[in-house]
């Protein structure tokens, strides 16, 4: 069933950061959604996520999916290591097959286990957070802005585990690089106006 | 930070400082029945430990004492999490904490010995004087939550118990820790108060009693060393086991 939405409105302080923004989703392939900062892209993961409420609108074809998501920020837990983070969301998923996913991310297999997460460098927290999301095993996929700030090479390498990891699945990527869209094969571009 | 001058930790030097120039006014006024040198203490408590009924003291006090303790870490912990959860509790409790923490410790003593018997007096003041610290503590920590990480174990349905443990208890663990470290030593000292007025058999505050009465000034000391360590060893006790928990549940 396609995930659609319909006359969404959400305002902050009488600011309304989307106005009647509608869209459909097609099940098992992926959307971007392409919008500048501020155009409320976040806001509408955020009441994908159910973290917010929107003022007016309606979203079919939520009910029951479980969801994953890559946040803006990484929201990991920050003294964990990038396993015990993998397996807080994902306790299904077995010591060896987080290893499997983080070295497909490129983590080092000596940085995996025992080392907490904040020390970390950026990029190596943010393909911890993708492979705690991709460890899920989810129906609907969330990806606020995945690949920011990983260098071109590792981001190349994190596109494609995430394809292969969300092959069949409905992935909403928020973005405004149209060429990470592209890489991501998103079948439908859907553009937010800032306001 | 410089090391030289960011150091607040005990220097052994300064110790010794201490005990030496202790050790030279005794000396200096030995005709003074009031002053005893360290030595005098240290002599004075090797001879005790000698007999049954120092460890049967030391040991009750440290039983009741430590009781209280424990019960303010329970009872605050388990109101602090209730009153976050519960606005209404918090508003409720707010006044009865504040009474608690700036109500003199002498006037428990004395409402309480009314109330129940010796024995129980020092736990009942332990906990009295414990648990706002806790409370207010465990409560801060609660508020200090990272709405981030909390928004995302809500996507995530992690489950409420993993939730605690693994998101919630990490962040609050540095606010309790410090509750532990204050209330352990406010704990010893209002409880060794409770025990030296109810004066109940078998505790270091009939001892302190006695030494006040008969002038044994070498006994007075000798038994507030005992309640130092003791009260220290209840500190590093119970931070060594926060610490070992905190530490094993980081991955699991």
């Amino acid at each position: 069933m396609n995930l659609r939405i319909e006359g969404l409105v959400k305002q902050y302080d009488g600011r309304r950061v989307l106005d009647g923004f509608s869209a459909e989703f097609p099940e098992g392939k992926t959307t971007a959604i392409l919008a500048p900062s501020g155009a409320g892209k976040t806001t509408l993961l955020r009441i994908l996520c159910g973290l917010e409420r929107p003022d007016a609108g309606t979203i079919r074809g939520m009910e029951g999916r479980r969801l994953s998501a890559v946040f803006q920020e990484d929201r990991l837990l920050p003294d964990s290591d990038a396993v015990s983070n993998i397996r807080l969301v994902a306790p299904a998923c077995e010591v060896e097959e987080c290893r499997q996913l983080l070295s497909a991310l490129r983590i080092p297999a000596q940085e995996q286990r025992g080392k907490p997460v904040r020390e970390f460098s950026g990029g190596m927290r943010r393909r911890t957070a993708i492979a705690r999301a991709l460890a899920v095993k989810a129906d609907l996929y969330l990806f606020d802005e995945p690949f920011r700030g990983l260098d071109e090479d590792t981001k190349l390498c994190a596109v494609a585990c995430v394809r292969e990891k969300t092959r069949e699945k409905t992935v909403i990527l928020v973005t405004h690089d149209e060429r990470e869209a592209a890489e991501m094969d998103a079948v439908q571009k859907i553009g937010i106006t800032a306001r | 930070m410089n090391k030289r001058t960011g150091h607040n930790g005990i220097r052994l030097w300064a110790v010794g400082f201490w005990l030496a120039a202790w050790q030279i006014a005794g000396m200096l006024s030995r005709e003074h029945v009031f002053f005893v040198t360290p030595a005098d203490v240290m002599a004075r408590l090797l001879a005790l430990s000698r007999t049954l009924d120092f460890w049967q003291s030391a040991g009750m006090s440290y039983l009741r004492i430590t009781s209280g303790f424990l019960l303010s870490v329970i009872i605050g912990t388990g109101l602090a999490a209730a009153a976050a959860a519960l606005p209404r509790l918090r508003e409720l409790l707010a006044p009865a904490m504040l009474a608690i923490r700036t109500v003199p410790v002498v006037s428990f003593v004395i409402l309480a010995i009314i109330l129940v018997s010796p024995r129980q007096l020092a736990v009942l003041i332990s906990l009295t004087m414990g648990l706002p610290i806790m409370y207010t503590n465990v409560l801060d920590g609660i508020g200090q939550r990272d709405p981030e990480l909390m928004e995302m174990a809500r996507v995530f349905r992690i489950p409420r118990l993993r939730r605690v443990l693994r998101v919630d208890a990490p962040l609050v663990l540095p606010y309790f820790r410090a509750g532990l470290k204050v209330s352990a030593g406010l704990c010893w000292k209002a409880g060794a108060a409770a025990e030296v007025i109810g004066v109940p058999a078998m505790s270091i505050g009939l001892h302190l009693y006695q030494a006040k009465i008969y002038i044994e000034t070498a006994d007075l000391f000798a038994w507030t060393l005992v309640i130092v360590l003791l009260s220290l060893a209840t500190e590093k006790l119970v931070l060594f086991l926060t610490d070992c928990l905190a530490k094993s549940q980081r991955n699991w």
